[in-house]
């Protein structure tokens, strides 16, 4: 049943669509959706590593979030 | 702020319980916002799933850890494993290490000199474990190896002997109605379906459950939380070295809830033998977690409305009465 390279080529082609959206966010940005859902960390590790609060690090990543709505197709 | 946190809270569970999937849908329905951000949240999850290359921010820091750098995020050490394991799995990945390892070697010459100790340490050890390996007897290796080939076979009949006809290859159904499984047209539920025939249930999960949660209102829906319903049940096997299977019964519980969904949305319609074949899969889930009485109201219900699993059912049904004589006739003797 499997579509064998098919397969790979698209999550490589998703891969790089994201990579590409991703960069057009500020640094900050990228690091925290990076983080999240690459690495599974919670705001709090995420604010210990920018160095800003968790109230700020959660703001940021709703209106990153919101803003990439149009982005991701 | 606060929904936003539920929203979060909910979305990162493993398995959403029903109760929380109609707490999502509603908050959509009522706030646009909402609706847009776990679209986008769902999107994310499941492209970083499924494509899952390791981020080179997270690759520099990790090389910088591994070097022993003191500036190393912080938050590596939790997740060396996670990228340890990706390194040997994915070897675009892994070449990327190595590359950036070896780049990060000639960029910092004081650095590097550092590496280089440590990498004759690991040279090192990497050779004395070789010498140690040929040097060693080989007859206790073997008889290991003899030993645990002898376990693992005992396993294998074990397993094959000790686990009920009905519970071999409890959801591999065989005629999963194809009619129904196409009767849907949101792009959402198309992907989750050509996932679903690649036989990545994961993914299937996370669209189905996307387009469950931003088309909730479609008259179609029902389809989407049948599939979604197997998806689950297939997805809820665990295989132990090809001998026991265990279920995630988390998992066998949110394919129940979904098929009953279809059940009840299906009510009325033409394609009763739909339901009746739901009814043939719920009880196959209780079969998988030992819900022997469950499974039976189910498979009574495809035998008294004679769906295409009719044969299968009386089978069961059989089974387990003569499962039930056994052990009335093992208490009567005791």
């Amino acid at each position: 049943m499997s579509t064998g390279n098919n397969g790979t080529e698209d999550k490589e082609l998703l891969a790089s669509q994201v990579t590409k959206v991703l960069n057009s966010l500020t640094e900050e940005k990228q690091k925290i959706v990076r983080l999240r859902f690459w690495a599974h960390l919670d705001f709090k590790q995420i604010a210990e590593y920018l160095n800003k609060s968790e109230a700020v690090v959660r703001k940021s990543y709703y209106n990153t979030l919101l803003a990439l709505k149009n982005r991701l197709r | 702020m606060k929904k936003f946190e539920k929203v979060i809270y909910i979305l990162d569970r493993e398995a959403i319980p029903y109760e929380e999937k109609e707490y999502l849908k509603r908050i959509a329905t009522e706030d646009i916002d909402i609706k847009n951000f776990i679209s986008v949240h769902l999107k994310l999850k499941r492209i970083f799933n499924s494509t899952c290359h390791l981020d080179m921010e997270i690759l520099a820091e990790f090389i910088l850890y591994y070097d022993g750098d003191l500036d190393a995020a912080e938050y590596i050490p939790q997740i060396t494993d996670k990228i340890e394991d990706h390194l040997a799995e994915c070897s675009v990945c892994n070449n990327l290490y190595l590359e950036c390892t070896k780049e990060f070697q000639q960029a910092d010459s004081f650095v590097s000199k550092a590496i280089n100790d440590n990498e004759d340490i690991k040279i090192q050890k990497k050779t004395s474990i070789f010498s140690r390996i040929r040097k060693t007897n080989f007859r206790a290796p073997i008889t290991a190896i003899i030993l645990l080939l002898i376990a693992y076979f005992g396993m294998m009949i074990t397993s094959y002997y000790g686990t009920p006809s009905y519970k071999k290859n409890v959801f591999e159904f065989d005629a999963i109605n194809i009619s129904v499984i196409q009767s849907r047209d949101t792009e959402l539920y198309k992907k989750g379906l050509t996932a679903f025939k690649q036989d990545d249930y994961d993914k299937t999960i996370d669209l189905l459950m996307e387009d469950i949660i931003l088309n909730q209102s479609d008259s179609t829906i029902g389809y989407t939380h049948y599939l979604l319903g197997i998806a689950y049940l297939k997805s809820s096997e665990n295989n132990i070295l090809g001998t026991f299977k265990s279920y995630n019964h988390v998992r066998v519980n949110e394919g129940i809830q979904n098929l009953m969904i279809f059940i009840k949305e299906n009510e009325g319609s033409d394609n009763v033998r739909a339901s009746i074949d739901a009814h043939y899969y719920i009880a196959k889930a209780y079969l998988s977690i030992d819900a022997i009485e469950e499974a039976k109201k189910h498979l009574i219900i495809v035998t008294e409305k004679k769906g295409k699993y009719y044969s299968d059912a009386v089978e069961i049904l059989n089974v387990l009465e003569n499962d039930d004589q056994f052990k009335s006739a093992n208490t009567k003797k005791q």
